[in-house]
């Protein structure tokens, strides 16, 4: 059922109150682009496509220029993700581009059991549309999904919540995912953002998995000092684009502030802060830098659409972002150091749980040192419940801390 | 203003499926579906429409027709969604492998599951795409998966839980029974906050220290006036009441690093002196020890007390053993 009042009428035209900005002429042609690919079922050349797109003004401007456009348009498109063909023949000759329907559109989406439900998919009966499959998710499926959301959005990356919020809009579509404004039962210092949650708005009529009603998410204490927001963005950016960055980082060793020039590997979130992982190229070394630290992010703006860079093969962001005890960062070789604990209070337990088992002793752990005056210290925390067995290195690492910080209260140290 | 065109189209492409259904839509209906409020979704609309040239050969791609406060909207080539792209199903994916962590393995098909089905729902990239895999997340450990899967279970169902915990401290664990109110994540660890029956207080009880665990039958309410801002303490998940505190010395050569996380200003020379709400005296000792001789307790007198007591116990421990 149509109005018959359409806002613009084809015979009373309004002329646009303003000039369309390039931002918007730009998204004119990316949807009219759309749907001339959309539209047919075989590729197209591009000047067939260009009599369906009226920002490719063939007649109006040099042929030259509209192709230079063409080509950024398709580009960016596929940037955004649109899986824009190139269709070429046996002699590499461009014969034209095409868009497959069913890798663009999202599949039909469902709860299992819910087959006749009054919210199943709406089917398109149209060309393009019936060949289109179902997916069918099981409702605790659903309640993992939700969750996932939550916990992306509690990380505190906006583009990493922006995508997963994008996400779920589109899953909604189909799926019973409501979107709530909930700004109760979050952590004091979430509280004041208002932060939209997703939540299961059709509770499953038969054999309601135990998972559902699982209100009991965990609330995260994010640290004090958090990384802004455009750092995230710019960073993500420069990942996605392979371009080198340089940005101020303030060195926790010197106390002092640098610019670092450095080749983006991967962001990583551990022990609560988001990590840069890179190549710092003055100093040709991979580091890790705190968000928190870094500020003033400046892409390099040469040749922006090709890769400054190549991440090596043999780099694996998910084996570099293990969370790593202080003495086990280092650039030196690592000592297998044997450590007997000597209580059984919680903290010695949870000790007992890192490190290596020691054959036929469970009160002894084994662990990879690189710093001896850090593990020394981690050692001393436990208050004496602990006896480093062997290297002696370690032994006399242990015994000159105890001996040092012992010295503070009876007045034998002072501060270097 | 500064929104770019892909955000724009991002919006418009989950618009117009919602719309183009024939029917007449509430403009403040659209507005929540996709998330943009109501100036934003007309703006949007009116862009798709307002054209500087004649149409001439134009694809009749999308007519808009506005009633009042309803809209509806005829469309051929975007009546379904576009499918997730990487970056979308790169954020779920980073949730998800949470998610998994979290859980003991028996529970983790549904995560699984719902990986697979959206790795389904994903746009297929042609071969020029560029690669994922940028950004990886862990959480702190906490302990025993099914220590923390009973913890939300119960908590779900608001029954009570009975678990034997050892303090940091303490050398065996004790029976206790409690209300769980609150999980929470702080510090680089897991804490469940709740009323614990055996003490008549509120208390935090670090997951990983929780021995064993069993969901009882009695049921509870979780009082109206809490609120987990009392129990969080310099980002940390303190027990109830009034606590003590402890003042501590850092050197010159720690403290920048206290004071990042304490969100305090150094003192002129360098070094930081700053009070730490003070659980227990036990507490405070392995607080300050880990620094080693870069931190000193100044304050209160028990605590510094047993700080010497213990580090010359384990010197001569030490030394009579290595002799």
């Amino acid at each position: 059922m149509i109005p018959n009042d359409p806002i613009f009428d084809d015979d009373d035209d309004p002329p646009p109150d303003r000039p369309l900005t390039t931002s918007e002429q730009k998204l004119q042609r990316w949807v009219d682009l759309l749907a001339a690919l959309l539209i047919r079922q075989r590729h197209a050349p591009f000047d067939e496509l260009a009599k369906d797109v009226p920002g490719y003004d063939v007649a109006n401007t040099q042929r030259d220029s509209v192709m230079r456009t063409f080509e950024r348009d398709k580009d960016e498109l596929r940037r955004f993700g649109v899986p824009i063909e190139t269709v070429k023949d046996g002699e590499g000759e461009t014969l034209g581009y095409r868009l497959d329907r069913k890798a663009f559109y999202l599949p039909y989406l469902m709860v299992s059991g819910h087959e006749r439900a009054a919210h199943g998919p709406r089917k398109i009966d149209h060309d393009g549309y019936r060949a289109l499959q179902t997916l069918a998710f099981e409702p605790d499926e659903l309640d993992a999904i939700i969750e996932a959301a939550a916990r992306v959005r509690a990380l505190g990356d906006p583009t990493l919540a922006r995508e997963a919020e994008a996400a779920i809009r589109k899953l909604a579509l189909d799926l019973p995912l409501g979107a709530v404004l909930e700004d109760a039962a979050v952590a004091p210092s979430l509280k004041k953002e208002h932060l939209i949650r997703f939540k299961r708005v059709e509770p499953p009529t038969e054999a309601a998995p135990a998972s559902f009603s699982r209100s009991a998410g965990a609330m995260f204490v994010p640290p004090r000092r958090q990384a802004d927001p455009s750092v995230f963005d710019r960073l993500s950016d420069a990942l996605a684009r392979r371009k080198v960055v340089s940005f101020d980082y303030f060195g926790m060793e010197r106390g002092d502030r640098s610019r670092r020039t450095v080749e983006p590997y991967g962001l990583f979130f551990v022990s609560s802060h988001w990590y840069l992982a890179g190549r710092d190229v003055d100093r040709d070394a991979l580091r890790n830098f705190r968000l928190s630290r870094v500020s003033g992010v400046e892409l390099n703006p040469k040749k922006s659409q090709s890769a400054d860079y190549e991440i090596p093969d043999d780099f694996s962001l998910r084996d570099h972002a293990q969370a790593r005890e202080p003495w086990e960062i280092g650039d030196g070789d690592a000592t297998a150091a044997i450590v007997e604990f000597t209580a059984t209070t919680g903290a010695t337990q949870a000790a007992l749980r890192l490190g290596r088992p020691v054959e036929g002793n469970e009160h002894r752990r084994e662990f990879d040192v690189r710093r001896p005056d850090a593990f020394a210290r981690w050692l001393l925390s436990f208050g004496g419940d602990v006896r480093p067995i062997e290297p002696a290195e370690v032994r006399d690492a242990y015994a000159s801390a105890a001996s040092a910080t012992l010295g503070r209260y009876t007045g034998a140290a002072h501060d270097e | 203003m500064s929104e770019t065109a892909a955000a724009r189209l991002r919006r418009i492409l989950l618009l117009i499926p919602h719309l183009a259904d024939g029917g007449e839509h509430r403009v403040s209906d659209l507005a929540r579906a996709v998330g943009a409020d109501r100036e934003t979704l007309v703006r949007d609309l009116e862009t798709l429409v307002t054209r500087e040239d004649e149409p001439g050969g134009f694809v009749p791609g999308v007519q808009i027709y506005f009633t009042g406060d309803r809209v509806s909207l005829t469309s051929t080539p975007f009546r379904r969604p576009m499918r997730l792209t990487a970056s979308e199903l790169g954020a779920l994916e980073l949730g998800l492998a949470m998610l998994r962590a979290e859980r003991p393995p028996d529970e983790r098909k549904a995560v699984n599951g719902a990986l697979d089905r959206l790795r389904a729902a994903m746009v297929h990239i042609p071969s020029d795409a560029v690669a994922a895999g940028q950004r990886e997340a862990s959480l702190p450990d906490p302990g025993d998966a099914t220590t923390l899967a009973t913890v939300q279970r119960a908590m779900a169902a608001r029954r009570k839980i009975a678990i034997g915990y050892r303090g940091g401290s303490k050398t065996a664990a004790t029976d206790r029974t409690v209300q769980p109110y609150a999980l929470v994540v702080a510090s680089g660890s897991w804490y469940v906050l709740g009323y614990c029956e055996s003490s008549s207080g509120i208390r935090s009880f670090r997951l990983d220290r929780i021995e064993q665990i069993e969901e009882r039958a009695e049921s509870y309410e979780i009082p109206a006036t809490f609120s987990v801002d009392e129990h969080l303490s310099d980002r940390k998940v303190l027990r109830a009441g009034q606590p003590r505190w402890m003042r501590v010395r850092y050197s010159a050569r720690v403290a920048r690093w206290i004071a990042e996380r304490e969100g305090v200003a150094l003192d002129a020379d360098g070094s930081l002196t700053m009070e730490h709400p003070l659980a227990d005296v036990h507490w405070g000792v392995r607080h300050v020890l880990q620094y080693g001789p870069d931190a000193e307790v100044l304050e209160p007198a028990d605590v510094r007390t047993e700080v010497v007591r213990r580090l010359g116990r384990l010197m001569t421990r030490g030394a009579g053993e290595m002799s």
